[in-house]
């Protein structure tokens, strides 16, 4: 028992004293075939939980080891599971070069995310996907969707807006809500950040363009990310899951010499004319603006105590006058061994970005969204003066108008790691992310006066947001076998907090010149508070047995201070299965299935995970508002006693081959998830006169198969080019609305997004026109389906090349199938007389067939595929051989280029993606919910960019 | 004990410990602060000191949005959609309801559920304040409870108005509109027994009898009406800044497509609600609206005359009607910014140069339309393009009965009550007919009603003769009226 209070003591006081060793173990760490050295690898005995990572040229050193046999493992990222037993004796110093082979499967992978500590994905029941170090390095953007876009085989990453900061849509299994966004929760080193994706309660409406939080998530220093979609593999994070979990792990320090790297990138960027219905659109507003980034990074120290930490500026002038940016960012991490048992880990981020942007969609002072809806008139008609004059006047108004943002942001987690004993892990973690968002548009009375209107309308409206999250996590997980048993058993509780605080000012009437709210006639205010707390424990069982055979379960427990007061604990279970069939003596045995399915593994789970409703909707409250100075009372949310959170319950089967010598890998999964309790917002019948209530009335179901495939086309010593490829299929259906009328969740009255019983969620409803072969009217379906947002099928492709270790091409780019959008542009165009030619059927003479119809009657018409294919990345990059240089001080010296969004291929008149990020497309947000992305308004498409990437290392 | 039973022991120890913390103690050290919701809660409402007097001013806020707001880019009251489904407005763009400009009533149309929904929630409220609200303020006044009394018979009477059968309460089963008139009746009586004289509530009791068709009664409360006060007007507030707005400015005046564009013969009326339409605007330029005033009790003491066949007497009631009609304000301002444009882009005729007839049989007349290059002046509670000498005129009943109903339809443009002279009724909507088990979507109420001598679609429309500058209205629908007074879906007093 000796052992145990020795445990307790460490736990008790973490006052133990470090006795000295001086043995120590060393070697080089390379990549097997091409013996380039790898850093970054952790490499570590596993008896002791001693280790460290290798350095800038893939060396390691452990030291202070006591004497005795060991297991030396290494791993990282991408590649196979290294181990091997070393004995040593005192003082002595063991070398062991290790040379690491790439894992196509990622059998041997080490996941975190989902488990609550490490777990070999070769025991999972459930997928991962993990964007590599290899991946990160080919696109170093500097925003988090950015940087995932295409990259992930099973979600689709979309922006709704070319300009800065602003949302994008992240969508993996469909929607499993009718009243929250598809945004998955995000993590940085087990720290859970700000996500949200859609427009902010009291943000400012500038179109279809709505401020995001995802923009400035630090991303400085990163190691790798993991995602997993929403179901048993979210389980232990409860209700606030059921979209999927994307975790950003940074880089540990590492030991040994200290490295430094320094890169810079210059471009420019140009607006996309793909999507123009006027040329002149693009030659009135764009220009080329540049672009241009600095980043110096380094590490060092040594396996007791190490760093590591990388900065950057990030500058571009945007591809249109107001629009640019600034970025600034660093990150530092420090890591020490505190005692023999325990490890600190602490990591610090700071993120500060400031922005412009103009306005979009057709309000009366956007430029872009005018030009394109026709309110300038039909410019493919006129003349270059007449172009020329409209342009000399859009530039003035565009100098005048001015919207300013600034984010400040500041994120840290901090990590004890203890190990008292053989098998048995503690690890605790206490984080947060404290995000100021402050957003500032100002309508001096110059530029009402140069748009028309009376300048004494002019304006100031500010914004911000505070947003401040608390996590706290602790685990404890043991690793036994017996036999050939063995289990991974893991406990934790987990508590989270959100504090969500929001300020608008609006100075009206303002001085001319002025960005202060004081210098006006009339100043008003608002605030707006979102606070949740969730507290939840957690117990995980993995059982192997002779390393083939695993069964998991595990049961997580919320309570939440959104749910309502008759709700308690809210349990959600899972439970899988994996095999390892293809470790079976007979598939061995078998010379033909060693070739042709080398690897194969089965898996199946069931498993639920949650959303918690909306915070304070639980309330019956009053509303109190102030009206003429006075504060007036009046009904509000009637609350709901009930209320608790859309439990997912999600089924899987699948497969994980490794075929062809394991030349291709191949994921197949089939899933079904469905909601249970789903939350709507009901409305009471009319006559009772009060608003609606979220209640726990529906049932959503999204089905689908995914196939995610990675093949080695040639993998010579020369050259090395693999593909990579993903499809999944999509079917989403409300199968229950609890008995309600069906109601709408965005859009506008002649087409909106609903959701009704037997219809995807947000699907098209409005009037549908049938026309005869003269093109007159003969038939108007009222309430028609006219389309869905969500694709029948989407995914990705890759291709990535290394030719003689120096040459390295990427590509990557993904699609759609499937999904209707609607051209809002067309319509505006259509009211200012001039809509897209052959949209509206015409007479003999020409004339519109629908003048006397109902405008209402015809929406349809407006609604088109969206099918799409989109390159996103072509990066291209150079290692210079160092004879060509031959600096004593320059390690290494790499040149790329990198050009983002090249090319469009797109069956819909307007961009297919930039159709807004809330249900609410361009005629105002609500914070967190739907996104479905469906309406093109007046809205920049993401620009073009052209990049020279310089990497020197030292 | 081996290593494993160790191991596992010191797993579940840890393990408990680590629950314990964070799920009790943990918490309150770490994370101190409860949840509190920042808001108002109902009980923490009614233990305010005095909360009839905020609750009143709620109720204020509330008829205002149950005739004309939008909240999320939907229209809440009625009042832009009444003006569409009528012939003096026609709706050239895109946001507000287009079904209703041909006269397509469908009980899936969202205006009827947030219009029924807001117009339940001012009876509601007024129920709530005169049971709840009254109870927990020990000093609540007879004049309140006259107030509460007054909008809840609002909210009947515009519920019996609009639709022609629908719940007199929460989830009811169909009334006809004269059950609602007759709850109204009740209620505005009850209001002026506690708050006697009151002239708002009498011009509003003089419109429910006239709706009921009660003509003696009717004429009662009209006459004591203009000899109250006849100049009196009570206006439903908005307040921009405070997310208040009048949706129908916002039609007429507001989005640069100017969606709702006037018949040309009501021109030189529109638009009524403008940011300059001082000085019914408060200071964020939101105009209000006036929905009982002083001209209304002069309609109805000459239709009334003119039901019982006394056309001099009608001829010196509208005649006094045309004083009150002069003293009311106007606003001069800009509107050279309306695109003047129809649906799909073409030109609206515009200048002050164009003739305008009511029909192919009528005169033209001038000085209907305005031109809007130059800074305008126009009405913004009651104006009219009738002079005394037509009403001197005036020769039969049936020709002095249609120039009252265009006095109606000019003095009340843009405040929703026309399409009701038309005899157009709503459809009690989708929302309602599902949950609702006392209606069912084969009740009556679950259609709108239109009569057939209406020319649904053509109804604004008009002919234009570019050379002749003249407009030429395809149907006068106040003769059409006329000709139809024995129908039971117009012309009450008839």
């Amino acid at each position: 028992m000796n052992r145990l209070l020795l445990a307790f003591a460490f736990v008790l006081s973490l006052a133990v004293p470090v006795l000295a060793q001086d043995a120590v173990i060393r070697g080089t760490v390379t990549e097997a075939g091409t013996d380039t050295p790898l850093p970054g690898v952790n490499v570590f005995l596993q008896e002791l939980r001693l280790g460290s990572a290798t350095n800038v040229d893939g060396e390691y050193e452990i030291p202070a080891v006591a004497p005795g046999s060991y297991t030396l493992v290494a791993t990282f990222v991408g590649y196979k599971r290294f181990s091997t037993p070393v004995t040593v004796a005192s003082g002595a110093a063991v070398v062991q070069d290790i040379a690491l082979q790439e894992d196509l499967l990622g059998l041997d992978e080490v996941v975190v995310t989902g488990q609550g500590a490490a777990v070999e994905s070769r025991r999972l029941s459930t997928t991962v996907e993990v964007i590599t170090p290899r991946q990160l390095a080919a696109n170093p953007g500097n925003r988090l969707d950015e940087l995932l876009q295409a990259q992930l085989p099973g979600a689709q990453i979309r922006f709704s807006s070319g300009q800065p900061g602003t949302a994008s849509l992240i969508r993996s299994r469909g929607p499993v809500s009718a009243s929250t966004s598809t945004t998955p929760v995000i993590y940085v080193d087990g720290v859970r950040v700000d996500n949200l994706n859609t427009a902010s309660a009291l943000g400012i409406d500038t179109g279809g363009a709505q401020s995001s939080a995802i923009p400035d998530i630090p991303l400085e220093n990163i190691e790798r990310i993991e995602f997993i979609k929403g179901g048993a593999a979210t389980t232990l994070y409860g209700s606030d899951a059921a979209n999927g979990v994307i975790q950003i792990f940074t880089k540990r320090g590492v030991g040994g010499r200290t490295a430094l790297t320094f890169e810079t990138e210059l471009g420019w960027m140009q607006g996309t004319q793909d999507f123009l219905r006027f040329a002149q659109t693009g030659d009135v507003l764009y220009r080329a603006g540049l672009i241009q980034q600095y980043r110096l990074g380094g590490s060092g120290g040594s396996e007791a105590l190490n760093y590591s930490f990388s900065g950057s500026l990030y500058g571009d002038e945007g591809f249109r006058p107001g629009n640019d940016q600034q970025q600034y960012s660093f990150r530092t991490t420090v890591g020490a061994r505190v005692t023999p048992a325990v490890r600190y880990n602490g990591t610090f981020g700071f993120t500060t970005s400031d922005f412009t942007r103009d306005v979009n969609a057709n309000n009366g002072l956007a430029s872009f969204g005018n030009l394109e809806g026709g309110t300038e008139g039909d410019l493919s008609e006129m003349t270059d003066e007449e172009i020329a004059a409209i342009g000399d006047s859009i530039r003035n108004v565009v100098g005048l108008y001015r919207y300013e943002g600034d984010t400040r942001r500041f994120q840290t987690s901090q990590q004890l790691d203890f190990v008292p004993m053989e098998h048995l892990t503690f690890k605790g973690i206490v984080g947060l992310d404290y995000r100021v968002n402050t957003e500032q548009e100002t309508q001096a009375p110059s530029f009402l006066s140069a748009v028309g209107l009376p300048p004494t309308t002019s304006q100031i409206i500010r914004s911000s947001r505070r947003f401040f999250g608390l996590t706290l996590e602790g685990t404890a997980q043991h690793q036994g076998e017996v036999g050939d048993f063995s289990f991974i058993s893991t406990l934790g509780g987990q508590v989270f907090r959100d504090d969500d605080r929001q300020d608008a000012l609006v100075a009206t009437n303002i001085a001319e010149g002025t960005t202060s709210v004081n210098n006006a006639a009339d100043q008003t205010s608002l605030d707006f508070q979102l606070t949740v707390a969730n507290y939840g424990v957690y117990v995980q069982e993995n059982v192997g047995y002779k390393n083939r055979y695993f069964i998991e379960g595990a049961l997580r427990a919320d309570a939440n201070s959104a749910f309502g007061d008759e709700i308690g604990l809210v349990v959600y279970p899972k439970i899988g299965a994996a095999y390892q069939l293809s470790d079976e003596a007979f598939w061995k045995g078998s010379p033909l299935l060693q070739t042709l399915v080398p690897s194969l593994k089965l898996r199946t789970n069931l498993g639920f995970a949650g959303n918690f409703p909306t915070p304070f909707a639980n309330d019956r409250l009053v509303l109190a508002t102030p009206i003429l100075g006075e504060i007036a009372y009046t009904f509000d949310q009637v609350g709901n006693d009930d209320l608790k959170p859309e439990r997912v319950r999600t089924f899987e089967v699948g497969a994980n081959l490794g075929l062809y010598n394991e030349r291709v890998a191949l994921e197949v999964t089939y899933y079904n998830s469905r909601t249970q309790d789903a939350l709507f917002t009901v409305p009471f019948l009319p006559t009772a006169g009060l608003a609606a209530q979220l209640f726990n009335v529906g049932e959503i179901v999204n089905k689908g198969w995914e196939f995610a495939a990675q093949a080695f086309l040639v993998d010579t010593r020369g050259l090395d080019l693999r593909l990579t490829a993903s499809l999944n299929t999509l079917d989403n259906e409300v199968v229950d609305d609890g008995g309600i009328a069906p109601f709408s969740v965005g859009g506008f009255t002649f087409l909106g997004q609903w959701v009704e019983e037997g219809k995807p969620v947000g699907f098209l409803r409005g009037g549908k026109p049938t026309f005869d072969a003269e093109g007159n009217l003969v038939d108007v379906e009222r309430n028609a389906e006219l389309g869905s947002p969500l694709p029948d099928v989407f995914g990705t492709f890759g291709l990535n090349a290394t030719l003689f270790d120096r040459f390295r091409l990427f590509i990557t780019a993904d699609y759609q199938l499937g999904a209707q959008g609607v051209a809002v542009d067309d319509v505006l165009r259509f009211f200012n007389g001039f809509p897209d030619d052959g949209r509206i059927p015409t007479d003999a003479e020409g004339n519109l067939q629908v003048g006397l119809a109902n405008f209402f009657d015809i929406a349809g018409i407006w609604v088109e595929d969206t099918d799409f294919l989109k390159v996103r990345l072509i990066s291209a990059s150079y290692t210079v051989p160092d004879r060509w240089f031959r600096n004593p001080y320059v390690r290494n010296l790499d040149i790329g280029v990198r050009v983002v969004n090249p090319f469009n291929f797109v069956a819909s008149s307007f961009d297919p993606e930039v159709t807004g990020a809330n249900g609410q497309s361009g005629t105002g947000g609500v914070q967190d919910g739907v996104n479905l992305g469906v309406f093109a308004f007046g809205t920049e498409s993401p620009p073009r960019q052209f990049l020279l990437n310089v990497k020197l290392g030292f | 004990m081996n290593t494993l039973l160790r191991s596992v022991l010191a797993a579940v120890l840890f393990g408990a410990l680590l629950v314990f913390a964070a799920s009790f103690a943990g918490c309150d050290l770490l994370d101190p602060r409860s949840v509190e919701n920042p808001n108002v809660t109902e009980d923490d409402f009614l233990n305010f000191p005095d909360p009839m007097a905020s609750w009143l001013r709620g109720m204020e806020r509330q008829i205002a949005l149950a005739l004309n707001n939008q909240q999320n880019d939907l229209e809440t009251g009625y009042l832009p959609a009444a003006e569409i489904a009528s012939d003096n407005y026609a709706n050239t763009a895109t946001f507000f309801n287009q079904f209703l400009d041909d006269l397509t009533i469908d009980n899936t149309d969202d205006t009827f559920e947030t219009a029924l929904q807001e117009i339940s929630d001012l009876r509601e409220s007024a129920e709530f304040g005169l049971t709840r609200v009254a109870a927990a303020d020990e000093n609540t006044t007879d004049a309140q409870r006259a107030e509460l009394h007054f909008y809840k018979g609002m909210a009947h009477l515009l519920t019996g108005e609009i639709w022609h059968s629908a719940p007199a309460d929460s989830g009811g089963a169909a009334v006809p509109s004269s059950e609602q008139f007759a709850i109204a009746v009740a209620s505005f009586d009850e209001a002026l027994a506690l708050d006697p004289g009151r002239v708002d509530y009498t011009v509003a009791l003089a419109r429910t009898y006239r709706n009921l068709g009660d003509r003696a009664a009717a004429r009662t409360a009209a006459e004591a009406a203009i000899a109250a006060d006849p100049d009196f007007a009570r206006f439903a507030r908005y307040d921009f800044t405070n997310n208040l707005e009048n949706d129908v400015q916002l039609a007429m005046f507001g989005r640069p497509q100017n969606d709702l564009q006037p018949l040309p013969r009501l021109d030189f009326l529109d638009p009524k609600f403008s940011n300059s339409a001082a000085p019914n605007v408060n200071d964020d330029q939101e105009a209000d609206v006036a929905y009982i005033k002083g001209e209304e009790a002069f309609l109805i003491l000459a239709e009334a005359q003119l039901a019982d066949g006394d056309l001099a007497g009608a001829q010196a009631t509208l005649t006094d009607l045309l004083g009150v009609v002069e003293g009311r304000k106007r606003a001069t301002f800009s509107d050279a910014d309306d695109p003047r444009l129809n649906l799909g882009g073409s030109a609206r005729p515009t200048g002050s140069d164009w003739l305008v007839a009511a029909s192919p049989e009528a005169p033209f007349r001038d000085g209907l339309m305005l031109d809007r290059s130059e800074r305008i002046t126009v009405p913004v509670i009651s104006g009219t393009s009738v002079t005394a000498d037509r009403i001197a005129a005036l020769a039969g009943l049936d020709e002095a009965l249609e120039l009252l109903y265009l006095l109606r339809q000019e003095i009340f443009i843009g405040e929703g009550r026309r399409m009701m002279d038309l005899g157009i009724k709503w459809a009690v909507p989708f929302a309602e007919l599902l949950v609702n088990p006392n209606i069912s979507e084969d009740d009556a109420a679950a259609s709108g009603l239109v009569p057939d001598f209406l020319p649904a679609v053509e109804m604004d429309a008009f002919v234009v003769d570019e050379d002749a500058r003249t407009v030429t209205i395809l149907h006068d629908l106040n003769r059409i009226l006329v000709e139809n007074k024995a129908s039971d879906l117009v012309l009450p007093l008839h």
